[in-house]
């Protein structure tokens, strides 16, 4: 019998692919050319982005840099820490994390955080964001700043700014800014969006959820809730297309997982996770970063990143800037350590980028 | 043919090296291509189905992986099943090598057979990702069409990417 053929066919490779890290793939474009455009088409971003976004890491903003943390290792694992490039770091004295979202963190830089730029840690690809040219921002800009999110409706990313009660918003794929319409619906509203299923939510006064959707650029506004969830501490959480909230019961003293529909109302809350609150309550409410794969939660508090396992035990905690591989004899200890979750995507800032 | 009440079903498989293979019908069926078969021709006769394309080899080591899934499933669905059943298809993986691994997709691919495409898919992915370029291009069979100039021009770009991969040792 003759040696079979095992050339592997085209469709099989196509499936093959997408199961391969950000590293590999960028790699792999090497290969031939019709890889390396197979590899770089939107289609297969997008492809590659739906099996990535159940894999999420911890990127840290350290003095010395950034550092990505892999959350299916033991955070003392030498393996689980590694370093990411970022061009003209040493330009800026201050680096704030404001958001990440499908594989993109939205950075500010400078003093007041207002450089803002867009950069894919994983392929190292960067943009700055040019200047809003709409209207004057704030010296304060965290105060501006209002969300970063995906509409899948336009292939867009959008970031909005919200200055006094007018709304700006950054469109990636247009890479302008726009004056938007409508006011932002309340005053003194500080928080920060939470990205989830194409909307941003913002939880206000009295129990109020409302969203900003990134398609219709519109507000929506889930209805006025009951006395049951006054008073109560409550954390919004986006985590791929599910929007959690999560709070504590006034009665039981429980950590409540709540998952929340598209409506923002009351009804649509379901509760999926119980578990008795423990000490650190607040900060595990504060700094929430996500729900790792194994069904632990990853939160920080300070200087520590934290694993907490579905009792509310400490399974693990790591001090950011105390270990050698964590942080090469930097003095700085002045300098805020930024945690947000991330994952690796072949996203790029740089629309039209090869 | 109707099933004879109370005996499981066989059927039979003929693999390209002309041997065959008994199965039982719920095994037979997790092959998408055999399913849709019986499915399209319910009064099929019970002449063995030809494969032309998958080799005994092949075949055992995926009537293996169908067999002792179905068990799997069979369980209570669990963390300590799924780990057994995690632990099974990393050892079947590890036994294959380049070309038999290849063999197997072409096979599960042809058969039809979406859990385990997928679970290969992935292992294949897995032991490719930290080779290098021309192991791949060796794996899959592919020519390299980069003018020597060009090629270099895209491993400058992406330095960083070609640090840390594994020797080539074959």
């Amino acid at each position: 019998m003759t040696k079979p053929n095992n050339d592997i066919p085209q469709d099989i490779t196509d499936q093959i692919l997408p199961c391969l890290p950000v590293k590999s793939l960028m790699r792999f474009k090497c290969v031939s050319k019709s890889w390396r455009s197979f590899i770089n088409s939107p289609s297969f971003t997008r492809n590659h982005l739906e099996r990535a976004s159940s894999q999420e890491k911890i990127l840290v903003s350290l003095p010395c840099g950034f550092k990505s943390l892999d959350l299916e290792k033991p955070f003392d694992d030498e393996a689980a820490l590694i370093r990411l490039r970022f061009p003209s770091i040493e330009l800026y004295d201050r680096i704030k994390i404001l958001d990440s979202c499908n594989g993109l963190v939205c950075l500010g830089l400078g003093n007041d955080a207002r450089h803002l730029f867009l950069w894919n840690p994983s392929t190292g690809d960067s943009k700055k964001l040019p200047e809003c040219n709409v209207l004057q921002i704030n010296s304060n800009f965290i105060c501006n700043y209002c969300g970063f999110g995906y509409d899948s409706s336009s292939d867009d990313y959008k970031l909005l700014l919200k200055i006094d009660r007018k709304l700006v918003i950054f469109s990636l794929a247009k890479n302008s800014w726009r004056l938007h319409e409508a006011l932002w619906p309340y005053y003194g509203c500080h928080t920060k969006g939470v990205y989830s299923n194409g909307a941003l939510h913002y939880k206000f006064l009295f129990g109020t959820i409302f969203a900003f959707d990134l398609k219709m650029e519109r507000f929506r506004f889930g209805p006025r809730r009951d006395a049951s969830m006054l008073g109560r501490r409550r954390k919004l959480f986006g985590a791929r297309e599910t929007l959690y909230c999560i709070t504590k019961d006034r009665n039981s003293m429980a950590v409540e997982f709540w998952l929340m529909d598209k409506s923002c109302s009351e009804e649509s809350l379901t509760k999926v996770l119980s578990f008795p609150s423990f000490n650190g309550f607040c900060y595990f409410l504060n700094h929430f970063l996500c729900i790792s794969k194994g069904n632990e939660f990853i939160t920080k508090n300070g200087e520590d990143i934290i694993r907490f396992d579905t009792e509310g035990r400490v399974v693990e905690k790591i001090r950011m800037c105390n270990s050698p591989s964590w942080c090469e004899g930097c003095a700085c200890t002045l300098h805020p350590r930024d945690a947000i979750t991330y994952v690796e995507t072949l996203v790029s800032p740089n629309r039209g980028n090869v | 043919m109707s099933t004879a009440t109370g005996k499981t079903k066989k059927i039979t498989l003929r693999t390209a090296d002309n041997q065959e293979f008994e199965v039982d019908e719920a095994i037979a069926m997790e092959f998408g291509t055999v399913k849709t078969f019986f499915d399209e021709n319910p009064d099929a006769s019970e002449e063995p189905i030809p494969l032309p394309n998958v080799s005994s080899k092949c075949l055992s080591t995926i009537i293996e992986y169908c067999k002792s899934h179905l068990a799997f499933r069979a369980h209570d669905s669990s963390s300590s099943v799924e780990d057994e059943a995690k632990a099974y298809d990393e050892d079947l993986v590890k036994a294959q090598d380049n070309e038999s691994l290849k063999e197997v997709i072409l096979a599960a691919n042809y058969l039809n057979i979406k859990g385990m495409l997928d679970m290969l898919n992935q292992a294949v992915a897995d032991r490719i990702k930290n080779k290098s370029v021309e192991y791949v291009r060796r794996f899959f069979g592919i020519e390299n069409d980069y003018s020597p100039e060009e090629e270099a021009e895209i491993r400058a770009q992406n330095e960083w990417a070609f640090q840390g991969v594994d020797p080539d040792d074959d």
